[in-house]
């Protein structure tokens, strides 16, 4: 069963007061759902996010806690101090399943505590147990999992903050452990960590000793869906050959050859370097030094797109770097060395910051002349800048936007004060549009997903038409919002792409799992209720159309190879949540 | 990244030709120089299909399950058949890939309207078959696949590339290396590093043993 809510009150008089509740209102909701039904009814709009009103809601996804593969998402939902909308970012590693095999359906962190402590949360089969521990103050992620691990045994998986995270820097992330864990694994964007460090949590440790996973109502149908998906997912190219040789940074080349590759602070679409950083180069380099080019990120995961990344002499470095973080931390900063780079997402991790939202600022750093493009050793320089919290490193830490507008720089790839990732909108427009309109900030998995002609989501598109590009990022986003939900990783969308039957079993485990028959349609249904929630949290807000725009020199701006601006029309991009 | 002006104004009848015979674990560490670009000759002016299958040899299953990614210049191809290479294009192949991005750059895919501005458009006029040269970049999967079927057939890379290449390798590289022969002549295989290329290219074929 996951039919409760653990709420943490970390404003009660007397410390922080645990009650556990009926899940209520939002059964049979999970992941992003959950987490944006929470903000959207829970918090006030205007809410500062690192208020007392603001709540940290930290959810599993639907199939979570199951034996289904690839379920092993997690969410985190809050008001961003990024952003100033709603956030929801999602991460894999082992809590998710074992906050759901403890039951819970979500953890929600209310208030901020009054005496300035700092606390650990231990939860397991007994029940929930918060402690003081300002011994923990600053200490790194990796330092604190090691002491966690000290005090609670290496069964445990631990969802926490760094240094960032603790002084409240919006480009702060929550890390969560991995199979071996270490916390490399981060809900990551919109300043999330920095709400969980305003609530006075350092670490949650979750130890499922002695709990089952959750049992589906039909066993054989779940039995028999789990495994044709599994199956799909070995079976497509993607999912089966090319995530699990190279990883996520396969795209790298592809995307460089396209000329979407951004350079420079989005000066460029092409990088010179390209061959030196690529999945292709770093998997033979991981191999090459004892490390790990396949790996999976959480126990139940097929796909194993990660890896295992050592220095030079053979000892582990982080993880392997997700194609996200080579480009923020190499191309878009002119760095081509691939060991420099895997430090940067070491210190990402440890300080707990997202790697996506680092890149662009020192991107924008060097832009500022506060470093040269290509000066490696100057781009760590300014990451410990942000470990300590020196002014300079408050400032970057707070991100792209803050750091832009406090050197005065004018190309800032930020939409509603959250960066960019890896894909030039001017040179595939239809990202574009997605940036411009999720309502989660420029977010490249926000219309990641699956087929709209597969799905049925929203009709048949037909992509030949003008308005096509809108159509395809609306159905989009809202497949992507309905497998947020399930838990499920993203990358199954690949295998779902191209093969219905793959999809069909995904549809199939839901149903099975909870005994309602699922379709395309209920799936429609669910992104649009997660979507329609979150717009409409961003209105109160404040949020107009204004906000669904890109910054202005992706209009005016050539970029080169191909000299194309992004061309579509603010009206169309308006058009996107009409439905 | 190579520079496909540069190269194709280097002199191709100016290079070395380097024979390497080596222990074929040793193959792959000649993939960054796939990945990054490398010239090839062939007859150009024919279709991206007919260059694969009639002249590289590569399989017609091969072209259509496992070549789902290609570019021509940079843009975008989405109709092997009627898309045309000519002299001086560079040719780059890729797996499909993941991500919208990956979907949306595959051949003839449903997302390919999302990069419509950068696709390329078909030749409007027949072009004539000839000799040519060409750059070739091979990406994730056919860097695997195809990649010891060009190192073996030949072909050219940076001279400065293959120096740098060379200084970096270890002895078991050096041991696993059974042969080397420059324009017919036999070099110690170790000497390669030091060893005074003529021209700005250099022709390369390895024997996998």
């Amino acid at each position: 069963m996951m039919d409760r809510l653990l709420r943490i009150n970390m404003s009660a008089e007397g410390g922080p007061m645990v009650s556990t509740v009926p899940v209520g209102v939002y059964a049979g909701l999970g992941g992003r759902a959950l987490t944006s039904a929470v903000i959207s009814s829970e918090v006030p709009p205007l809410a500062h996010p690192l208020g007392e009103d603001n709540k940290l809601v930290i959810a599993p996804g639907m199939l979570s806690g199951s034996v289904a593969a690839m379920s092993g998402r997690i969410s985190v939902g809050c008001k961003s101090p990024l952003t100033g909308g709603i956030k929801e970012a999602n991460a894999g590693g082992q809590p998710s399943q074992v906050l759901a095999r403890l039951g819970y359906a979500a953890l929600i962190l209310e208030g901020k505590p009054k005496d300035g402590d700092l606390y650990k949360i231990f939860i397991n089969k007994d029940g929930v147990k918060i402690t003081p521990d300002n011994s923990l103050r600053m200490l790194g992620n990796y330092d604190l999992v090691e002491k966690m691990k000290g005090e609670y045994g290496d069964k445990i998986a631990c969802i926490s903050i760094g240094p960032a995270g603790e002084m409240k820097m919006s480009a702060a992330s929550i890390a969560c452990t991995d199979i071996e864990v270490r916390p490399t694994r981060h809900a990551a964007r919109g300043g999330v960590g920095a709400v969980m460090g305003s609530k006075g949590v350092k670490v949650i440790v979750l130890d499922d000793t002695g709990m089952a996973s959750r049992a589906p109502k039909d066993p054989e149908k779940f039995k028999a869906a789990n495994k044709a998906f599994v199956e799909g997912l070995k079976k497509h190219s993607v999912t089966g050959e090319g995530l699990p040789t190279y990883g996520t940074n396969v795209l790298a080349n592809v995307i460089n050859e396209a000329g979407g590759y951004p350079t420079h602070n989005f000066l460029w679409g092409r990088f010179p370097g390209v061959s030196l950083i690529s999945g292709e180069t770093q998997a033979e380099t991981e191999i090459a030094r004892g490390g790990v080019a396949t790996h999976g990120c959480h126990r139940g995961c097929t796909i194993r797109c990660s890896g295992i990344y050592m220095d030079k002499e053979g000892h582990y470095l982080t993880k392997q770097p997700e194609y996200e973080t080579v480009w923020s931390h190499g191309a878009n900063c002119g760095i081509d060395d691939l060991d420099a780079i895997a430090m940067m997402d070491r210190l990402d991790d440890d300080f707990g910051l997202d790697t996506i939202e680092m890149g662009a600022t020192i991107g924008v750093a060097m832009e500022a002349g506060l470093a040269r493009f290509g000066d490696a050793q100057a781009a760590i320089n300014l990451m410990k800048e942000v470990g300590k919290g020196s002014p300079l490193g408050r400032i970057l830490g707070n991100g792209a936007a803050v750091t832009g507008k406090v050197f005065g720089v004018e190309r800032v790839p930020v939409v509603k004060g959250q960066a960019l990732p890896a894909y030039d909108p001017r040179a595939i427009q239809g990202m574009g549009v997605t940036y411009a309109t999720s309502t989660m900030g420029a977010d490249h998995t926000a219309g990641y997903a699956v087929t709209a002609n597969v799905l049925k989501v929203g009709g048949y598109v037909d992509p030949l038409k003008p308005e096509g590009q809108i159509e395809l990022s609306r159905n989009l986003q809202i497949a992507t919002a309905a497998i947020d939900s399930t838990g499920m990783c993203l990358f199954i969308a690949f295998a779902i792409l191209d093969q219905p039957e793959t999809f069909q079993a995904l549809l199939d485990l839901l149903g099975s799992f909870y005994g309602n028959p699922m379709t395309g349609d209920d799936v429609t249904a669910l992104g649009k209720k997660v979507l329609t929630m979150e717009r409409d949290f961003n209105e109160r807000a404040g949020f107009t159309n204004k906000q669904d725009r890109l910054p202005e020199f992706f209009k005016k701006e050539k970029l080169p190879p191909h000299d194309t601006t992004f061309q579509v029309a603010d009206a169309d991009l308006d058009k996107v949540y009409n439905w | 990244m190579i520079d496909p002006d540069h190269l194709y104004k280097a002199d191709i009848g100016s290079a070395n030709h380097l024979f390497l015979s080596l222990h074929d674990d040793f193959i792959p560490s000649f993939f960054s120089f796939l990945q990054k670009g490398f010239m090839i000759q062939a007859k150009v002016g024919c279709s991206v299909r007919s260059l694969l299958h009639d002249q590289f040899d590569i399989s017609e299953a091969y072209m259509d399950h496992c070549i789902q990614t290609i570019f021509i210049d940079g843009k975008p191809v989405d109709d092997m058949d009627t898309t045309t290479v000519q002299d001086g294009s560079t040719l780059a192949l890729s797996s499909a890939m993941p991500g919208l991005l990956g979907a949306a750059l595959r051949r003839g895919g449903h997302y390919a309207p999302m990069r419509s501005q950068i696709t390329h458009e078909k030749s409007k006029k027949t072009l004539e078959v000839k000799n040519g040269q060409m750059m070739i970049k091979l990406f994730n999967l056919t860097l695997r696949d195809l990649g010891p079927l060009f190192l073996d057939r030949g072909l050219w890379v940076e001279a400065e590339d293959l120096r740098v290449f060379f200084c970096k390798r270890s002895d078991n590289f050096w041991g696993g290396c059974s042969r080397a022969r420059v324009d017919g002549g036999d070099v110690e295989p170790r000497q390669l590093p030091h060893f005074a290329w003529t021209g700005a290219l250099i022709h390369l074929q390895l024997k996998a043993t």
